[in-house]
């Protein structure tokens, strides 16, 4: 018996990463050949990337620091109605990328968000809109990866820091940022790999348009509409390199401490 | 008496489902205070009242005369080393020490002459540039001890110090850390469950038990007058019976039902008692030997149900003649009183508890 349950798990684990391993060789064949016929347009990747690694950045900071205050309150103090709030919180994770977007898009045609675009300029089909986009997208990812960090350090490190003199501020700022410190690093690669990846909140804000709003999933989702395979294969690739060197980073920090 | 240096009075705090209630107790100025009681009591809920980590509903605590019930954490002037020592692992033993003298507007006189002495009368100086991660549990004590001792701090407040620390190791940590405190020369309040821990350390005691703090005061007067059958029970007196208390020339006599006992105290007859006699109380008579005064009138004959040998000690349950029950007495004694007396299960012997040592719970007596 136990042998017929050690070859079902070895089987499943098996055939899942021969799949994976397969769908990635697949794609490495279909580039070599296609290099031969078109080669691909390096300013264009070169801008997707750009704007991909600059707006994924710009979002991943925003939402980290939205998420650092908001997930540390959550991990330590029990308050009125906290359940609903921690519910809604997680939301941008269960919730459709494209429906996201278009609760933004319906925003900003509410005069309230009128309001705002006129302050702060245009979100709609611009790189801002990528940007707010992405940061709905991750910040839920963002409070529930930092919650899990602050809630791995024992609240009696903090106890004894005030017994020492420190108050509430120095407290976080001397004891739980820097205990937190590995934790928030793996978690700001993981949302800024979420972030890079983001594709249906930003092309339903932003739009796809070549060379402005176009991202490397938006470059990916373009090539396909042009039927250009080679170059879509190109942007794949990067991606597929970006989310696994984040992958390994990640894996190789230790877990934050616990006691 | 001089006023205590810190004075908890009518302290009432609640945690959910879990109270403590009307606590009253003091520590006087340069005394090691143990706070015992079982898991669950509320030693640390009081602890972290003290400290200032948990809001009090009512009442007052009092540090040198002065009112700190409503102090912040951070201005309460108190050491405090926590069960699991709480050494910041991001930084190496030094560090930690000196942790207390980095905090703003906080000034020392000489930060490293007072992390020296620490290091010296705690003997780490060659732990000082190692990681936390790389200490024993005997050493991460000392590290969380000499952190909290640092900022000179009016009192130690010492959370079950010892419940990470091997069974083995405790008992010479226990006499070296009391050496430490004495030398130092600081008020420790000191909690913990472990009874020989609390006797081998506390010069007062208190106990507590379901939020409530049913007794205080030294030593002494803990061991030999618990103040209720749940104090006693928590020490592990056995031996606790309820009788009626019957006229005697030579003082009283407690009917328990299947054999009486004798006490030299005068009480009215007809009054409901509850008393206990401790093991170690209950001496095993010789024949032909003269018997003391103080034993004579409560010879028990009966016969031995069962030995247990232990490394240090021996019990024995002892059912006395015509009892209905599996056994009355236990009574524990040092293992070379086995040999002497040629002690085996089923042999019939007398014993009897030496008297000026039985406890009557004074409140236990009906009216």
């Amino acid at each position: 018996m136990n042998r017929v349950f050690n070859f079902i798990m070895w089987a499943t684990a098996s055939l899942l990463i021969f799949s994976f391993i397969f769908l990635l060789a697949s794609m490495l064949v279909e580039l070599w050949k296609g290099w031969a016929f078109s080669s691909p347009k390096l300013g264009e990747i070169g801008f997707a990337i750009k704007l991909s690694l600059l707006t994924a950045t710009i979002s991943s900071i925003f939402a980290m620091l939205v998420s650092v205050p908001v997930s540390y309150l959550f991990s330590r103090h029990t308050f009125f109605g906290k359940n609903v709030l921690d519910t809604l919180l997680d939301l941008p994770i269960v919730l459709s990328p494209i429906a996201l977007g278009a609760m933004l898009l319906i925003f900003f045609n509410t005069p309230l968000g009128k309001q705002i675009g006129q302050y702060i300029g245009p979100f709609v089909f611009e790189v801002k809109g990528i940007i707010l986009a992405q940061f709905f997208v991750v910040v839920g990812l963002s409070v529930r990866l930092l919650r899990t960090t602050f809630e791995g350090i024992d609240t009696e490190y903090e106890n004894l820091a005030r017994t020492l003199g420190y108050n509430q501020l120095q407290v976080f700022f001397k004891v739980v940022l820097p205990m937190a410190g590995k934790g928030i690093l793996s978690s700001f690669l993981l949302v800024w790999g979420k972030a890079i990846g983001e594709f249906g909140a930003t092309v339903t804000l932003a739009g796809a348009t070549t060379m402005k709003t176009e991202t490397i999933p938006v470059a990916i989702y373009l090539s396909f509409e042009s039927a250009n395979v080679t170059s879509a294969l190109v942007y794949i690739t990067i991606l597929i390199a970006i989310s696994l060197s984040i992958l390994f980073i990640v894996r190789s920090f230790k877990v934050p401490y616990h006691e | 008496m001089n006023n205590p240096f810190l004075q908890v009075e009518s302290l009432n705090l609640t945690l959910g489902k879990f109270s403590l209630r009307n606590i009253n107790m003091s520590c006087q100025k340069g005394e090691y205070h143990v706070l015992l009681g079982p898991t669950g009591s509320g030693k640390s809920s009081l602890m972290k009242c003290i400290l200032g980590f948990h809001r009090i509903n009512n009442g007052f605590l009092y540090l040198k005369g002065m009112d700190i019930s409503n102090e912040l954490p951070e201005c309460r002037r108190m050491g405090y080393v926590p069960q699991n020592y709480a050494l910041f692992p991001h930084i190496n033993v030094e560090d930690n020490i000196r942790f207390g003298h980095q905090v703003k507007k906080k000034s020392f006189q000489d930060t490293d002459t007072i992390v020296n002495r620490l290091c010296e009368i705690l003997k780490i100086q060659k732990l000082r540039k190692r990681a936390i991660q790389h200490l024993s549990g005997g050493e991460k004590q000392k590290v969380a001890l000499a952190r909290a001792l640092a900022i000179q701090p009016d009192i130690l407040l010492l959370d079950e110090p010892f419940s990470s620390i091997d069974e083995g190791a405790k008992r010479n940590l226990w006499i070296e850390l009391k050496e430490i405190i004495n030398e130092v020369g600081i008020t420790a309040l000191h909690i913990t469950h472990n009874l020989e821990e609390a006797y081998t350390m506390g010069e007062r005691l208190s106990v507590l038990m379901n939020g409530e703090l049913l007794q205080s005061g030294s030593k002494r007067e803990i061991l030999e007058s618990p103040k209720n059958e749940d104090v006693a029970r928590f020490l592990n007196y056995k031996n606790i019976f309820q009788g009626i208390t019957e006229k005697d020339p030579r003082g009283t006599r407690v009917n328990i039902g299947h054999f009486n006992v004798l006490i030299s105290k005068k009480i009215s007859t007809g009054k409901k008692i509850k008393l206990c006699i401790r093991q170690q109380d209950i001496k095993i008579i010789r024949k032909g030997v003269p018997i003391k005064d103080s034993l004579k009138h409560n010879v028990f004959s009966g016969k031995i149900i069962s030995l247990l040998q232990l490394p240090e000690y021996c019990l024995m349950h002892f059912k006395v003649d015509g009892s209905p029950k599996q056994h009355d007495l236990e009574l524990k004694f040092p293992r070379y009183i086995l040999e002497r007396h040629n002690l085996y299960q089923g042999k019939q012997i007398n014993v009897a508890p030496w008297e000026p040592n039985i406890i009557l719970f004074s409140n236990s007596i009906s009216p």
